[in-house]
């Protein structure tokens, strides 16, 4: 996947694109995009984090509204759907309250791209894996330059569900879980 | 990373008992603000190093019962190993002692998925608890590499309970 030489291959430009609709800032986004080593280590890089991840969670969350409401989720998938959108829906609103006792005003959600598919499928389990997958990625690379104490362990604890989610959606897909 | 200033992590969450109650109970979210607070980073290395010894005789445990798990065991253990060397690196980096020999359940361990899976489970939620005490960089990324991979050992095992109770 050509990621150099400022061609984003789609799972970081999928990343930047969801942080960008959530007003993160270029930091934050250089730090994505790999041309940024290390974020300082300040009160203003927790929120330009925090606010990344939250645009994140919007994003999935709307995904999977969506999915939902047109009732795109192949049978025997919508459980998981549901509770993964209820678990975005909790990381979501932990972000909102951290950000809130910081004295910072969360950003709404965003217009997220309707699914283009018109009838339940794969391709709409991929687009799903595809919102997990970037948020584990994107929590990953930007867990350690977390510098207060209860956002870093509230990122640990949403990012194993990102992988749990992310493992649910490959095996239902057929593809190597492990 | 240094202390948090005003409401504490149990302040907030206790404040946002619906926000936790929202979410599923497979969400590991809820469970943070329960979360252990480790005092220095030999702590939580050496309770890492003790919940991992648990889950590998856990897996040598189902491997024994299940011939059909011998692959996939293996494979965990492979992965097993190399987060404890992740955990060796994280002491020479900080110039710990080496871990005691954990202290392990008495013999007799049951084979039994459900307890693989809650081994698993411990692991993954020690590992996320013991990020905030490493303030470094670096140490953090790489422990949050293994901390996701035990989530997806732990989801295999899931899959594996549900399969077999289908």
């Amino acid at each position: 996947m050509p990621e150099r030489g400022g061609i984003l291959g789609p799972r970081r430009e999928f990343i930047r694109r969801a942080a960008l609709r959530a007003g993160a800032s270029i930091a934050v986004l250089g730090f994505l995009e790999g041309r940024v080593e290390a974020l300082a280590k300040n009160e203003e890089t927790d929120i330009a984090i925090l606010n990344a991840a939250l645009g994140l969670e919007h994003e999935a969350i709307g995904l999977y509204a969506d999915a939902l409401s047109r009732d795109l989720v192949p049978g025997g998938l919508r459980d998981y759907a549901v509770e993964f959108k209820g678990a975005h829906e909790g990381h979501r609103d932990t972000q909102v309250e951290i950000l809130r006792e910081r004295g910072v005003d969360a950003a709404g959600p965003h217009k997220v791209d309707p699914i283009r598919e018109a009838t339940a499928g794969d391709a709409v389990v991929r687009r799903l894996l595809s919102i997990e997958a970037a948020a584990e990625s994107a929590y990953l690379r930007l867990i350690g330059q977390i510098r207060t104490n209860d956002y870093l362990l509230s990122a640990g604890f949403i990012v194993v569900d990102e992988a749990r989610h992310q493992t649910i959606w490959r095996r239902a897909l057929g593809l190597s879980i492990y | 990373m240094t202390a948090d200033h005003g409401a504490t992590r149990r302040d907030l969450l206790s404040r946002g008992a619906a926000l936790a109650a929202g979410v599923t109970t497979i969400s590991a979210l809820p469970r943070f603000a329960l979360a252990r607070d480790y005092a220095t980073r030999r702590e939580s290395l050496d309770e890492l190093d003790r919940l991992a010894a648990v889950s590998v005789l856990r897996l040598e445990a189902v491997r024994g019962s299940r011939a059909e798990a011998d692959l996939l065991v293996s494979r965990f253990l492979t992965a097993l190993r190399k987060h404890a060397d992740t955990r060796g690196d994280m002491r020479r980096r900080f110039a710990l002692p080496r871990s005691v020999d954990p202290a392990l359940p008495p013999e007799g361990i049951d084979p039994d998925l459900a307890g693989l899976r809650q081994s698993l489970d411990d692991l993954m939620i020690a590992y996320a608890e013991s990020l905030p005490v490493f303030g470094d960089a670096t140490a953090v990324a790489r422990l949050a590499v293994d901390m996701v991979e035990v989530s997806k050992l732990r989801t295999v095992i899931d899959l594996w309970v549900e399969s077999e109770t289908a």
